[in-house]
């Protein structure tokens, strides 16, 4: 059994769990009612856009310090997958906005951060695939990289920062003890346990296919 | 565009008329939140098996280049053989 088949096992199996526990187990919050449940999703998927981009902080580090080939692939596929992961947490926290507020966009601090370090990694994914090819696209892309990673403190900070409607910090340094209720807070865990996995899985397959494409690429410059 | 992406069209329909048209109009209980939460979690999978399609698609593109590279190297090969023979 391959290590992808492995990771797509543990996938569905913690998936399943998941909503097992988010349908069948947690309790209805008393305020914002069955739309809370979205938070399950949201919090993990955004968690792991931010794992994504320090990912990609750490390599663009290591392919500027050491020309590593392995770091700059590696950075360019965990941008990619950091952008589908921050692009769902935008849109489930846009229509979670218009379920509890009444609005899809509040321009909350923390929105605005997050769609601002969105279009950072949208325009790390510009330079990659318009960029210069070779050393100088991924040298500008590393760039990039490392400056993005500052927005991703400021999204998680925000909250305290500049107080607004934003629910406060639930995980992380920033969270209050007792701020989430037991079985919630496993509920939540589990989630970030289960999309952690997920990115990972995704990351696995798109970093062979642009280590693939390297070979092939060199191959070709070589037979020619 | 192909016909497996137009077939995920009528899902995506079905879940914005969901959630503008039923959340706007309903007021603040229970089942008004339903659509919200449907559409929250059916747009994450939606996106999550777009971009596996993706990548399923680059992989047989992948394969596709090796093969042709594969088919190169072997023509040059024989090439070569009957030159020097």
């Amino acid at each position: 059994m391959t290590a992808n088949n492995i990771l797509m096992i543990l996938n569905i199996g913690f998936f399943l769990s998941l909503m097992g526990l988010v349908f069948l187990w947690v309790p209805t919050d008393a305020v914002l009612g069955i739309s809370q449940r979205i938070f399950y999703y949201h919090v993990p998927l955004a968690w792991v856009g931010f794992l994504a981009f320090s990912i990609v902080f750490v390599c663009s580090c290591a392919y500027l310090a050491k020309r590593s080939k392995t770091a700059n692939i590696l950075a360019y596929s965990a941008a990619e997958t950091g952008i589908l992961f921050i692009s769902l947490a935008l849109l489930t926290g846009v229509i979670w906005s218009k379920a509890v507020w009444g609005v899809w966009w509040t321009w909350a601090p923390q929105q605005t951060t997050t769609l601002i370090l969105w279009l950072i990694y949208v325009a790390y994914m510009m330079i990659r695939a318009y960029g210069p090819s070779g050393i100088q696209g991924s040298k500008y892309a590393a760039v990039l990289g490392i400056i993005g990673f500052f927005d991703v403190p400021i999204v998680y900070m925000a909250g305290k920062w500049w107080r607004d409607i934003h629910p406060e910090a639930v995980i992380g340094p920033l969270a209050e003890d007792g701020s989430l209720e037991s079985s919630m807070r496993v509920t939540l865990l589990l989630g970030v346990v289960a999309f952690t996995l997920l990115f990972g899985y995704l990351l696995r397959i798109r970093y062979t296919q642009h280590h693939h494409q390297e070979l092939i690429l060199e191959l070709g410059r070589d037979y020619e | 565009m192909n016909k497996r992406s137009f077939s995920l069209l009528p899902l995506l329909g079905a879940n914005f008329i969901l959630i503008t048209g039923i959340g706007a109009t309903v007021p603040n209980t229970e089942e008004s939140f339903l659509p919200f939460l449907f559409g929250a979690y059916t747009f994450t999978w939606i996106g999550f098996f777009a971009y596996t399609f993706f990548l399923h698609r680059k992989q047989r593109d992948l394969l596709a280049e090796i093969q042709h590279l594969q088919s190169v190297v072997q023509n040059s090969k024989v090439k070569k053989d009957l030159e020097e023979n």
